[in-house]
């Protein structure tokens, strides 16, 4: 495992799937049917994606082109060429990092809004960029520091001109949250992730009955509210494609529920005390940077994107 | 204007409203059981339509808020009693009475609009025969008729209930105090015991705002001094204040109203980077820009109306509705002239006219300059609008963003308070309908105007041109003449001829197109898009048509016309000092 170069690991991805932990055996494997679990999962991801993106596009008025998009995955994907190539990355002639690329151009196109066409291929390069440039960790699992989506939303509301996130663009309707939750299920499972995801929607989950209880709403506009905000599109989509990345939270599965939980309590603050916008994309940009430093308090050998499990991973 | 569609349908609908009473200000509380409080006018497809709409100017930037709220309580007004929750507790200096007219100017300025345009007449005879030899021989007007396009619009008894009363203090006809509260039943019971009249539930509904740690602006009507003053009408407040909520506390107006009654609610934002949506809702644009059939045009707000009806339905009053988002400085096609600096300062927009810090400060400072003493009585001077300060020249350089947003709610579908967010986009959108009206012509009429083009005549006088023409190209070096070097008057003539009758065949060819297949499918396509908008059915839709008698088409002068905002001719320092231009609506 740590013979690897560390930016090796580059053209692995950002949310996850295909993955395979070595190393520690108390970690639950995911049983799947041999034939499914030969599929490199990050085809769940990309299928389950760019429904998500056709069902906001189509159902929810998305503020989006179809040039954006276009232009998104074009500049992730040669970004990410340039990057392996450049490096002479040994596994540059692989397909595995464009197939990262693609998962992070949906995620931006998801979230990001513009009203220009450069800021989205802007944003998707220096997301692409960002894996091989910011990298850091102990060496046997040092990773990129920053998911690419989440730094992309990061950069759009709080650096980029003409650039917007729109947090309430899904609605909170309880079918598609539903969809989401089985969905997001069924992948975050696939990658072994949906720790992360569960601490951190049970955590968020229960700081939003807390609040509704702590200021004593009645009962029926209390769960109205509760409902309304636990099911928001945004929420669910942060907590099973982008807090559940395993590239970028902690390797330990300890570690990494208390990260899940601290980062749902900061957000809330954000959100819900300090009265600021966009908690989630926020706080987790700035938890990001500690990941390297509690993977180095607790060791554990990384995770490595392969493509099921039955072929060794593709380097 | 104050035409409303309404009918006894929703004559009874406002009687039901006002025994359930309560405030439909999408903000606070009016508190009289007996309150006809919704019902907002102002003037298109205006506010007035949505007569249980209530409308606020919100203006925001940073943290500076300055929040003014139009109410059209009709009931008795020594009943009337508004509570606001607000983020501090508002002093005397902190709110004033603003003007009716700033929210007419507002809704006049970005209410939707139908823009009109008109056809030009199909049958035209391109007749350029000899007309395009050499650059002073082509005829200036032909030129011209080609670039005609058209641009894409576009705040002992008290300490016992736990209420401190942090201000008192009579504003012009108002009597107001801010409150803040330990407990729900307690400030519930000390409005009742100082004559306000509680609604039912009113406890439940203040207390989370008391936990979030808010404070209670109230207000009443002080009958003397609104009598001295000569006004009948209640006046919109004004509260400027600092705050890091973005949000409209629109949960309290619902206590009263039926889980399931609609209530409309108008928001005029004013920022100054961009547009503002909620962050807890869907923000959602309204269908614009659509063409619909000519017959459409007196029944306008009908049309509208049915349209925001249909569309809030489909959303299941889950949605909030962008109805318009332009940087004030101007607009196309302009509902109404954009508001002036004047008349933004007067909705509370600090930062025109420099020195925004100093501007917002002088929001919080009660006449006379100092913190006023609890239960200080303001001088009854007239309204305080915003102080005098001297405007400089090119003061409103700073941008002020206008996001328009309409929400339809119930208590039921819109369970928490309205949080906004600003974004970063800065493209125009507005709610702006087009029609289209058909040339009043016929292919007979084309026929017979063409008819009566007499070709042997004008080919007479342009075989003299060109042949003049040629003549001198040959003795001033202009190169070849082409197709008419070398012939002769007879030839010309033929070819001339030729031209001409071309030209005709082509004129009504055109005229028939036009008359016969463009027309019929053109007006076939926008009744569909009227039909789909409105959910009207396309044979009511035929029955209108059919009713307004084919319209009378107005024959175009040259191309499509484009409705244009008057002009302001007055000079940059008649601009600067002089009285504000006359406002004219530009319908349609």
């Amino acid at each position: 495992m740590s013979t690897q170069a560390p930016v090796a690991h580059a053209s692995a991805a950002l949310h996850g799937s295909g993955v395979v932990q070595r190393g520690r055996p108390g970690n639950g494997h995911w049983h799947l049917p041999q034939a499914l679990a030969r599929i490199d999962a990050r085809w769940f991801q990309i299928l389950f994606l760019a429904s998500f993106l056709c069902l906001g596009a189509l159902a929810r008025d998305f503020a989006l082109t179809w040039q954006q998009v276009a232009l998104t995955f074009a500049a992730a994907l040669v970004a990410q060429a340039a990057w392996q190539w450049g490096l002479g990355l040994p596994n540059r002639k692989g397909w595995s990092g464009y197939l990262s690329a693609i998962v992070s151009s949906f995620g931006i196109s998801i979230l990001v809004r513009a009203d220009s066409l450069w800021v989205h291929p802007l944003l998707a390069a220096l997301a692409m960029s960002s894996k091989f440039v910011l990298r850091a960790g102990p060496a046997e699992c040092r990773s990129h520091i920053l998911n690419p989506a989440n730094f992309a939303a990061f950069a759009a509301w709080a650096w980029i001109p003409g650039a917007w996130l729109s947090p309430g663009q899904w609605g909170s309707e309880s079918l598609a949250s539903l969809w989401f939750i089985a969905l997001g299920g069924l992948v975050t499972q696939r990658i072994q992730r949906w720790d992360v995801s569960l601490a951190f929607l049970a955590t968020w989950a229960a700081l939003l009955a807390g609040r509704v209880l702590w200021l004593d709403y009645s009962a029926g506009v209390g769960s109205a509210m509760w409902l309304q905000q636990i099911s928001n599109g945004a929420t669910l989509l942060f907590a099973f494609f982008m807090i559940s990345d395993p590239m970028t939270t902690p390797q330990r599965r300890s570690a990494r529920v208390a990260y899940a939980m601290a980062v749902a309590i900061v957000a809330f603050l954000w959100q819900f005390v300090l009265y600021k916008p966009h908690g989630l994309i926020v706080v987790l940009f700035a938890a990001s940077a500690l990941v390297p430093l509690i993977n180095t308090l607790w060791p554990t050998v990384r995770f490595e994107w392969r493509q099921g499990e039955q072929t060794p991973a593709k380097r | 204007m104050s035409h409303r569609p309404t009918g006894a349908r929703r004559q009874t609908h406002r009687l039901v409203h006002t025994l359930l009473a309560a405030a439909c200000v999408g903000m606070g509380l009016v508190i009289p059981q007996a309150s006809a409080f919704c019902g907002f006018y102002a003037g298109k497809a205006d506010a007035s339509l949505f007569n249980e709409a209530s409308q606020v100017v919100l203006v925001r930037d940073g943290e500076r808020t300055v929040l003014s709220m139009l109410n059209d309580y009709s009931g008795p007004l020594n009943e009337f009693a508004l509570v606001v929750p607000t983020p501090t507790a508002l002093q005397q200096g902190q709110v004033r009475v603003a003007e009716k007219a700033t929210f007419e100017r507002l809704d006049a300025y970005s209410s939707p609009r139908l823009a009109e345009y008109h056809d030009s007449d199909p049958c035209r005879m391109n007749f350029w025969w000899g007309q395009n030899m050499y650059p002073r021989a082509v005829p200036a007007p032909m030129a011209a008729a080609a670039g005609a396009m058209r641009s894409e619009m576009a705040k002992s008894r008290d300490a016992a209930l736990g209420v401190t009363v942090e201000a008192a203090y009579t504003l012009e006809e108002y009597d107001i105090v801010s409150l803040s509260a330990k407990q729900s039943d307690g400030l519930e019971i000390w409005l009742r015991e100082n004559g306000y009249k509680i609604p039912k539930g009113a406890s439940a509904a203040l207390k989370p705002y008391i936990n979030m740690g808010m404070k209670f602006f109230v207000a009443k009507v002080n009958l003397k001094e609104q009598k001295r003053l000569g006004y009948s009408m209640l006046r919109p407040l004004q509260f400027a204040f600092e705050s890091e909520k973005f949000m409209l506390p629109m949960r309290l107006g619902m206590l009263n109203a039926p889980p399931n009654k609609p209530q409309d609610l108008i928001v005029y934002v004013l920022t100054k980077n961009g547009r503002v949506e909620s962050s807890n809702y869907r923000t959602v644009k309204l269908a614009a820009n659509e063409n619909l059939p000519p017959f459409v045009k007196p029944k306008f707000k009908e049309f509208y109306k049915a349209l925001y009806d249909t569309s809030t339905a489909r959303e299941d009053y889950k949605v909030v509705f962008t109805e318009y988002f332009w940087d004030m400085s101007w607009c196309d096609p302009c509902a109404a002239n954009p508001l002036s600096t004047e008349e933004l300062r007067k909705a509370g927009v600090f930062w025109v006219g420099g020195d925004e810090a100093g501007n917002f400060q002088q929001m919080q400072i009660a006449p006379g300059g100092q913190k006023p003493a609890q239960g200080a009585v303001a001088p009854s001077s007239p309204p305080r609008v915003l102080p005098g300060r001297p405007i400089p020249p090119g003061g409103g350089a700073q941008p002020v963003m206008l996001t328009r947003l309409h929400v339809r709610y119930t208590a039921n579908t819109f369970p928490e308070d309205l949080m906004f967010t600003q974004t970063k986009d800065k493209q125009n959108f507005q709610t702006r309908y087009v029609i289209q009206n058909p040339y009043a012509g016929s292919v007979a009429a084309c026929t017979a105007t063409t008819a009566k083009a007499d070709c042997e005549a004008m080919c007479r006088s342009r075989v003299t041109d060109v042949e003049r023409m040629v003549s001198e190209a040959k003795k001033n070096n202009w190169g070849s003449p082409g197709d008419y070097a070398n012939k002769s008057s007879d030839a010309l003539q033929t070819d001339c001829l030729k031209a001409c009758s071309e030209s005709k065949r082509s004129a009504i060819e055109a005229a028939t197109r036009y008359y016969e297949r463009e027309l019929p499918e053109r007006l076939a396509r926008e009744k569909q898009t009227l039909a789909k908008l409105t959910g009207w059915s396309l044979a009511e839709i035929d029955r209108m048509g059919a009713d307004s008698g084919n319209v009378t088409p107005v024959p175009a002068k040259g191309g499509d016309v484009q409705p244009v905002p008057p002009a302001d001719n007055r000079t940059w320092w008649q601009k600067l000092f002089g009285a504000a231009p006359v406002l004219h609506a530009a319908r349609g």
